[in-house]
């Protein structure tokens, strides 16, 4: 399967999010580079721009990684996600320009090819304290690197949403060694603990948002479904609310949304990068996910033209005035009757 | 407007007003952050590295107990340990001139300097010896301060002394290993209380320790036994044994 590269297909929310992207770092970079002039005016640029980015790719990944975690707990953070990847890939430059920084100021114009010498230089391995921090820095880059070039939908469409998902997970392998590269490396050049303490309040911080958001999840989860012939009940027909869905699992999560007085059921997960799709809405007839706005017809689970996503529909009834799920899909893209409430008021 | 977010569509007054409380919130957060940080972090030293600023000296070329130019001020004589560009010592620039005699040279390089003392980069390579002529006039000779035990952590001083801040600790660790295997020679520095405020060059290393083991003590504490000497503005001593003492170092008043 091959997929053709389409450039970013901009919009006013687009620019507008780019733009405060970049005003932030704008500011950040004035505020903290003016702050020194006046209170460290000895300090080197090269160890201000090292630490400058460094401090703001730290600080920008903790808010790419709560803002999946807040936006399923509060879908007031859902425009914060939309163009999650333009900020993703902010916080791969400002960390490349950390990283590009520190390696000529480190290892080049030695002895030793600069890349090698981040591996061989500090050869205490098997120390904490003295552990070649470095190198967890360089692996994370690494990792970064890879989630970047590939966050473009070219990639998604062409490695498809799994494995581009599972790809992207790493993310938290990212994040793992960037703790471990300020806590065994920068922290230790500081005496205050205010730094320590800070480092530690963002990783519990970032821990505590996604065991919350991660909770509610289980506990939708843990809900044990009724079975009855090997249909699943969702709910009586009056709980559904007008264009939303509600959400059963068995094996899968289904979404099964009530519009214009009919009910359909698909599955939750969008073909785009897996958003939650009884989360959204059915706006202008279409299922649209909450993330970041494909959309699928209800009636058969296929985006309409000129898109070609499909998601699996689901077969529903009516019995004993309960609305009722067949688990069993018939399929991506297949056409199922929506069951209409008024053939049962 | 729909209050339900679709980014290709727009987004309604009420989001529009939450991400930007959203993003003021996170500006003054950022702010504070920064003012934090530049309050609390450690103060950067006063050493100097007048890059881009190249100067001349002439006097006599020393290749004990360092490779150094012996310059005269009035009736004091001052000694700057050369070093080369980058994480080099000065011997691609001096090939011609080390182990063949002795030299009166003039240089022109960039100067190094902290807390009184100065070192000297060749920064152009063999371009950086201006002129040079063979002298007859013997070397000054070291005064020997005798046999004693010092305790202190060995760094390289050309970052040390101005190029890099901080030029020491865990940070600059790899650093301060690249610099040395590239034949800057190596000091012992020793603390007053969270300050440095006396330096020794290792020197007479051969046969005593390798040069991959004694990477391996940069930037710990260790405590060297040897003979120490003195010549003009600097110290020496030459190794009989070395011995860890920590691999922990507490951080200094200054970066």
């Amino acid at each position: 399967m091959s997929v053709g590269y389409t450039s970013i297909l901009w919009n006013s929310e687009k620019k507008r999010y780019d733009r405060g992207i970049l005003i932030f770092i704008v500011l950040y970079m004035l505020v903290f580079y003016g702050l020194h002039a006046l209170v460290h005016p000895e300090a080197t640029f090269e160890t201000l721009l090292i630490r400058a980015f460094g401090i703001l790719a730290f600080f920008l990944l903790h808010v790419i990684l709560v803002i999946g975690p807040l936006s399923r707990l509060n879908p007031a953070f859902l425009p914060l996600l939309y163009n999650r990847r333009h900020l993703g890939v902010s916080m791969f430059l400002t960390a490349l320009v950390h990283g590009t920084f520190s390696v000529i100021q480190f290892h080049t114009l030695g002895d030793m090819n600069p890349i090698r010498s981040i591996f061989l230089s500090n050869m205490e391995y098997f120390s904490l304290v003295q552990f070649p921090f470095q190198i967890l820095g360089f692996f994370s880059l690494i990792i970064l690197g890879l989630m970047a070039v590939s966050s473009h939908d070219f990639w998604l469409k062409n490695l498809g949403p799994v494995v581009w998902k599972k790809l992207h997970m790493l993310v938290y392998v990212a994040y793992a060694l960037i703790i471990l590269h300020v806590v065994l490396g920068a922290i230790q050049n500081e005496k205050s603990l205010v730094f320590f303490g800070i480092v530690l309040g963002s990783f519990i911080a970032v821990c505590t948002i996604h065991l919350v958001a991660g909770q509610r999840e289980k506990k939708i989860d843990e809900e044990k479904p009724i079975v009855d012939n090997g249909f699943v009940m969702v709910c009586k027909p009056h709980e559904f609310e007008d264009n939303r869905a509600k959400i059963v699992l068995w094996g899968e999560r289904i979404a099964v949304f009530k519009y214009d007085g009919k009910l359909s059921a698909v599955h939750n997960v969008c073909k785009h990068q897996g958003g939650p799709l009884g989360e959204g809405k059915v706006v202008d007839g279409c299922i649209t996910c909450p993330w970041h706005g494909y959309q699928y017809l209800p009636g058969n689970g296929q985006s309409p033209p000129p898109f070609n996503e499909k998601v699996a529909t689901y077969e529903l009834k009516i019995q004993d005035g309960y609305v009722w799920v067949n688990p069993e899909t018939k399929g991506e893209g297949e056409p199922v009757e929506p069951l209409n409430l008024k053939d049962y008021e | 407007m729909s209050d339900f977010y679709i980014g290709w569509s727009g987004a309604s007054k009420g989001s529009k007003r939450f991400t930007s409380r959203f993003f003021y919130s996170f500006l003054v957060m950022m702010f504070l952050l920064v003012t934090l940080f530049v309050w609390l972090e450690r103060p950067f030293s006063n050493a100097m590295f007048d890059y881009g600023n190249q100067i001349e000296l002439e006097g006599y070329l020393l290749e004990e107990p360092v490779i150094s130019i012996r310059i005269q001020q009035s009736d004091d004589f001052e000694i700057l340990p050369l070093v080369g560009y980058g994480k080099m010592g000065p011997h691609a620039a001096l090939e011609n001139l080390l182990g063949s005699g002795n030299y009166h040279v003039k240089v022109r390089g960039t100067l190094i300097s902290h807390k009184g003392k100065r070192f000297f980069e060749l920064t152009d390579g063999k371009s950086s010896v201006l002129s040079f002529k063979a002298s007859t006039e013997m070397n000054h000779e070291p005064k020997v301060l005798g046999s004693m035990e010092i305790t202190g952590e060995i760094m390289d001083p050309k970052c040390f002394f101005g190029v890099m801040k901080p030029g020491h600790g865990k940070v600059h660790r790899s650093c301060a290993i690249r610099c040395i295997s590239g034949q800057i020679p190596p000091v012992l520095a020793i603390r007053n209380g969270d300050e440095f405020e006396d330096f020794y060059f290792l020197t007479n290393m051969e046969g005593m320790i390798s040069k991959e083991d004694l990477l391996g003590y940069v930037g710990k504490k260790i405590t060297i036994n040897g003979v120490a000497s003195e010549i003009d503005n600097w110290k020496s001593i030459n190794l009989e044994s070395l011995e860890m003492i920590s691999e922990i170092l507490s951080i200094t008043k200054c970066g």
